[in-house]
């Protein structure tokens, strides 16, 4: 077998493998679910490395060893697994850091003081069904209703959505097919009016 | 018309067919993902091979060098167009091969082109791909269909012999169509006056319909592994076992120089897919890599290489001409049509014309001028979503013509429909009738003109109605073959299981027939056999289990002619081998009786005049006994272009649009539909939520954006491409019907394409706010359509 044993879908050898298909994420979401404490090891063949921080303490420290190698968080992973799988990006964090798994947990949504207090890992899911929200804060409940998929709503976090990249079509195009402003290029290639956007009308 | 002669017209009462949720076998498999599919399979050793794929729309290779890529610690091969083993494979199927199998001209973003990659992994492939040092030449290319068919549009593909008046082959026109011109080629077919036609209206309306292109969405993704074996059992030279190519075995085994009967398979699911019966390059390959690297090779599509066409881009000028009572007179239908890259199918464009919706009027003067545009935006395979796609051309112009005469679009169909034999036929069509009926009262059907009705939330309500044959190919013949062995019926196939219900309802059509219990009846899957249940989803399984009731009926009669003479002259019971023999049998109740007093019910062959007289069927007959049928239905209505009708169906929407926020929320979709008869409703009713699932999509959600300065395709992935999900599913209200119209198995006839549209909710939109929106009416569109945006 290769250097990776595994396949999408085959009930693989290494749990992470065994369940996004792809070329750099693989090696990285396999070591996320490799590692168990907030140590972390380097080395792949593709210098991905990862972090599995279980305390704000341990975050921090991790954070700072990651720092320096660009590192980049990563929760539900709708957004960051997506642009890991189609290399939209010139270059690539060589760590990414769970924040998941930390203690006391972010996963929450709390009333405090007549303010409402939602933890950055909070599933959109959750907010789109909870009461309190859609009771008091209807907007924020449709919104977290109609961000993607049920599938995408289930595991994204509303930190996710708030802090995730551009979703561009040029932006977003696997191989890095559009390198545009935003990528350190100069051209923006939304902004220079090319897309077919398919007119049509009844009579 | 029906075939209701001997058993299929007969038979009142059934025990197994049109029952919901019985177990079946397969469906079972592929519900609880017991089911493997050719992605499924690994073997040890096994290799991953990939395709490159063309950044560019229309595209050149002049040069690759491999050298780093060849120097990745594992990658086993590379091969290229030039390569002798790619030069030497014969075609292929699925369209596309008419340069080779693979050349260095990519005719789409996305295309495979010029290489493949060979390596130990998937992520190795990539890593190669990559490494690749690639010299392209771009050409113009064509993503634009109105600015493609300009006559100073770039050419992007020579004109063939094919493509040279008289229309481009199979479904093109009525004959001297004009020569192809730059990249258009053209389709004409003009029947009645239409000059005339128009001078009799006392109305002409013109209006405008795009058919958006949308994407098919093969839940499982295509790919195979294959690998050659020795097996001297099966003779000298090597075997090929190839998992995941769901047919076409004989073309794999052509294109790599084997014998059919030294291919082999296992695997038997393909996962479905809505009329999309193209075979991939991925599905192809694997055996001249596997044999040139002497190890399996697997090789699998990913989700970016799945947005195939399941229908056609179209843009269509309706000019129509009525009476003041709505009654059409003359339709003139131009349109320009996406002809897609090398090997896409027609149907989607000419093969429309002649399934279109004109012809199930009773008005005779119809012209239509098709051109259809040589592109680079993608391909179709097949069968895509033809006929009901421009279904829609003529609903629209429905809608539109009870619009201005303040009238029930209901009515305005209802007039215009002829009768079932002609259209000249005066008569109504029961089945229209029986549909229409019922779906007003499911409805509570009662028209509004266009913004005329607030819900009570403020929202504006609007409603629409379409009608549409249900559809049946007569193209196809079956061979089926049953055999009783110890007791139990076999039914043989080769496959595959492609997500539709053929082989079950052929399953379901033995029990009845032989009196037995759907489970009772065992399917044996080996690709070498002979019958298959195509010929379309639920049309092939309601015109292959005609095939199959006549087959089982030959084996009921062998059945019963074996009990006679079994029970007249009882065979050795029992025992095993020369200490064989048992206690002596008492005398069969059969004994003396003629075949003809005789019947199969409840698992027993009876006695007709004393039922309670039977023996159990493996008891009864121990002989091994074979039935085999060829042949296939009277022919199906469906193909004289609406010119005669049978089993048809209807479908409603509403819809309550917030002038607000622009937002389209689906009430609810109500559908009747007559298949004739039920066969597996279960599985029929799932088929009439998949289409409204496409009917959703492809009017609210879905589409396919291009960048018009590269032709990359911009929104082929899981996230901007938004495929409506189960959870997203609008709430489906569905009545079927059984007037065993049509000509299949019991009467009946399939669903299909027939309900999949592509302007049912856009109507309702239009019936609620008084204006039209572009597909998919996002809210933005829908603000824009008010003025607000």
């Amino acid at each position: 077998m290769g250097r990776f044993a595994g396949n999408a879908g085959q009930g693989s050898q290494s749990a992470g493998q065994g369940i996004i298909p792809g070329s750099r994420f693989r090696v990285a979401i396999s070591h996320i679910r490799q590692l168990g404490t907030g140590n972390w090891r380097a080395g792949t063949e593709k210098g991905n490395e990862s972090f599995q921080p279980y305390e704000y303490e341990d975050t921090g420290r991790s954070h700072d060893r990651a720092f320096e190698r660009q590192s980049g968080p990563i929760a539900g992973g709708t957004d960051r697994i997506g642009r890991l799988k189609d290399d939209i990006l010139p270059n690539y964090p060589a760590s990414i850091i769970n924040i998941k798994t930390i203690t006391p947990s972010l996963e929450s949504i709390k009333e405090e003081g007549g303010l409402l207090k939602v933890g950055a890992t909070t599933r959109l899911a959750d907010i789109a069904a909870s009461e309190a929200i859609k009771q008091k804060y209807t907007a924020l409940a449709q919104a977290a209703l109609r961000v993607a998929t049920p599938h995408v709503r289930d595991v994204g976090t509303i930190g996710g959505n708030i802090a995730q990249l551009h979703r561009c079509w040029y932006f977003r195009k696997p191989e890095n097919r559009f390198n545009c402003i935003r990528k350190g290029s100069t051209a923006c290639f939304a902004m220079m009016g090319i897309i077919d956007i398919t007119q049509f009308s009844v009579i | 018309m029906a075939d209701l002669a001997g058993i299929n017209g007969t038979r009142k009462d059934f025990r197994v067919v049109g029952k919901p949720n019985l177990p079946g076998v397969l469906s079972w498999a592929q519900a609880t993902g017991v089911a493997k599919y050719g992605v499924d399979y690994v073997v040890p050793d096994m290799l991953e091979a990939k395709f490159l794929r063309s950044p560019h729309a229309n595209a050149r290779m002049k040069s690759v060098d491999t050298a780093k890529a060849r120097a990745i610690p594992g990658v086993v091969d590379i091969v290229t167009w030039e390569d002798e083993d790619l030069k030497n494979l014969s075609g292929g199927m699925g369209g596309g091969a008419r340069q080779g199998f693979l050349s260095n001209l990519a005719d789409q973003e996305g295309a495979e082109v010029g290489v493949i990659v060979v390596a130990e992994n998937a992520d190795i492939c990539e890593e190669a791909l990559r490494a690749l040092v690639v010299e392209w030449e771009e050409m113009p290319f064509v993503v634009d269909l109105r600015k493609g068919r300009e006559p100073d549009a770039p050419v992007i593909r020579p004109a063939t012999p094919a493509s040279k008046g008289g229309g481009g082959g199979f479904g093109m026109g009525s004959g001297n169509n004009p020569p192809k011109k730059g990249n258009v080629n053209y389709s004409n077919t003009n029947d009645g006056d239409i000059e005339k036609g128009f001078k009799e209206a006392d109305h002409i309306i013109e209006y405008d319909v795009n058919t958006a292109a949308f994407s098919g969405h093969i839940p499982n993704p295509l790919g195979t592994v294959a690998w050659w074996f020795d097996d001297a059992i099966h003779g000298e030279g090597k075997n090929l076992q190839i998992e995941g190519v769901p047919w076409g075995h004989d073309q794999v085994a052509g294109m790599n120089r084997v014998s059919p009967d030294k291919v082999f398979q296992e695997c038997m699911f393909v996962g479905g897919r809505y009329c999309d019966w193209g075979i991939r390059k991925s599905q192809q390959i694997t055996p001249m890599l596997a044999r040139r690297t002497g190890r399996p090779v697997r090789c699998v599509n990913n989700r970016y290489e799945m947005y195939d066409f399941n229908l056609n881009q179209r843009y269509v000028h309706l000019k129509v001409g009525f009476k003041s009572n709505g009654l059409i007179t003359a339709i003139d239908d131009f349109s320009i049509a996406d002809g897609g890259v090398q090997g896409s199918s027609n149907f989607g464009n000419t093969m429309d014309q002649t399934y279109g919706p004109y012809f199930t009027t009773r008005c005779q003067n119809v012209k239509q001028n098709m051109e259809v545009v040589d592109s680079n935006r993608g391909k179709m395979y097949v069968s895509g979503q033809h006929n009901p796609m421009s279904w829609d051309s003529l609903m629209v112009g429905i809608y539109l013509i009870a619009e201005k005469l303040d009238k029930d679009p209901i009515e305005i169909a209802t007039l215009n429909l002829h009768g079932p034999e002609s259209q000249t036929d005066p008569n109504p069509v029961p089945s229209y009738e029986a549909c229409v009926s019922a779906v007003k009262k499911m409805m509570n059907w009662n028209w509004h003109q266009a913004g005329a009705k607030k819900l009570p939330d403020g929202r504006l309500h609007g409603a629409s109605f379409r009608y549409n044959q249900c559809p049946r190919h007569s193209v196809s013949g079956y061979n089926p073959k049953l055999e009783l062995r110890n007791g139990v019926v076999h039914l043989a196939s080769k496959g595959p299981i492609i997500g539709h219900y053929g082989l079950e309802a052929n399953a379901m059509t033995v029990a009845e027939e032989l009196g037995l219990e759907y489970k009772d009846i065992r399917i044996d899957l080996d690709h070498h056999e002979i019958y298959r249940p195509f010929g379309g989803g639920s049309d092939g399984s309601t015109a292959s289990s005609w095939a199959m009731k006549e087959c089982a009926n030959i084996l009921k009669q062998r059945v019963l002619e074996a009990a006679i003479a079994e029970a007249n002259n009882p065979p050795a019971a029992g025992g095993f081998g020369m200490f064989g023999g048992g206690k002596p049998q008492p005398p069969s109740p059969l004994k003396g009786l003629k075949p003809e007093d005789l019947d199969m019910q409840g698992g027993k062959v009876i006695v007709k005049a004393d039922p309670s007289k039977g023996v159990p069927l493996a008891q009864a007959v121990r002989a091994n006994l074979f039935a085999t049928y060829s042949g296939r239905p009277p022919a199906a209505v469906w193909t004289q272009r609406g010119k005669v009708l049978d089993a048809m169906d209807v479908a409603t929407c509403e819809v309550a649009v917030d002038t607000e926020t622009g937002e389209v929320e689906i009430l609810r979709f109500g559908v009747v539909a007559d298949p004739g008869k039920i066969m597996r409703r279960t599985s029929l009713e799932g088929q009439i939520h998949q289409v409204m699932d496409f009917t959703k999509g492809c009017q609210l959600q879905e589409e396919f954006i291009y960048d018009q300065k590269t032709g990359v395709k911009l929104s082929t992935n899981m996230f901007e491409y938004k495929k409506v999900s189960m959870l997203d599913m609008p709430r489906v209200d569905l009545e079927l019907l059984e007037t065993r119209a049509s000509n299949a198995c019991y009467g009946g006839s399939g669903i299909s394409h027939s309900l999949a549209n592509t302007h049912l909710v856009i109507m309702a939109i239009h019936n609620a706010i008084g204006k039209w929106v572009d597909s998919p009416a996002t809210p933005d569109k829908v603000l824009k359509a008010l003025g607000k945006a």
